[in-house]
């Protein structure tokens, strides 16, 4: 699993900890928390 | 370049919110600090230090760690103005240091337990329905670094199940949770979480 493929996982409570932006227009439809 | 510039706008927010007389300020040096020696990382961090001059100071603005910094960086930041302003107490001139040189129990764990807390507070708040604490809740965490390791603990103390976590190398995941004190201890003795047992990759 690539470090950008897990805001994908399904789950209650996705917490980006990394560096900002990793949440953007492009990939929020592919969020599942 | 891009992500100091952002970094130094959510550092003025931060700052003026709160009313503490910090700054509003980001710097930073473009590197890969994975591939440095400590020598290296030292001398650039003197010079950086060296080339902000007057631009920092106790009561001018204090620089904090922030990404690939650390207790060390601060102290190498600290001593070069040190020398530059012999005389004075220096050691307000940067935060994050350790405790030995005055630093503040519990900085290093501070953003990540503060994630946690905030999570907690909103859920408590009933702002998402079924879902008043954090016990049984699962968890996704992007980042095995000095906030996603720290929330991994905070996290599990308080009962959520961290079902995956990642760091630059990739991610793992485990349905039926991931042992934070583990993860930090294969963290520590591989350079990454990935590659641990009983996880997908």
């Amino acid at each position: 699993m690539m470090n950008g493929e897990i805001l994908h996982l399904e789950c209650d409570l996705l917490i980006p900890a990394a560096i900002s932006n990793q949440i953007h227009n492009g990939n929020t439809d592919e969020i599942n928390a | 370049m891009d992500e100091i510039i952002i970094l130094a706008k959510m550092m003025t927010w931060k700052c003026a919110l709160v009313n503490i007389p910090f700054g509003g300020a980001k710097g930073g040096v473009v590197c890969n600090t994975k591939q440095l020696s400590e020598g290296e990382l030292r001398r650039i961090t003197r010079r950086f230090t060296s080339e902000l001059a007057d631009n920092i100071g106790p009561h001018i603005d204090i620089p904090a760690p922030d990404m690939y910094t650390n207790e060390q960086t601060m102290a190498w930041i600290f001593d070069t103005y040190d020398v530059l302003h012999p005389g004075k107490n220096n050691r307000p001139v940067v935060t994050g240091k350790s405790i030995e040189m005055g630093g503040s129990l519990g900085g290093n764990e501070a953003t990540g337990n503060g994630v946690c807390y905030v999570t907690e507070r909103f859920l408590s708040k009933a702002l998402i329905t079924d879902s008043r604490s954090l016990e049984r809740v699962k968890v996704v965490i992007q980042g095995s670094g000095n906030v996603g390791s720290v929330a991994a603990m905070s996290f599990s103390e308080k009962g959520a199940i961290i079902i995956a976590v990642s760091d630059s190398q990739g991610g793992i995941y485990c349905g039926i949770g991931l042992e934070s004190s583990e993860l930090r201890l294969f963290k520590e003795q591989h350079k990454s979480i990935v590659g641990m047992p009983n996880t997908l990759r």
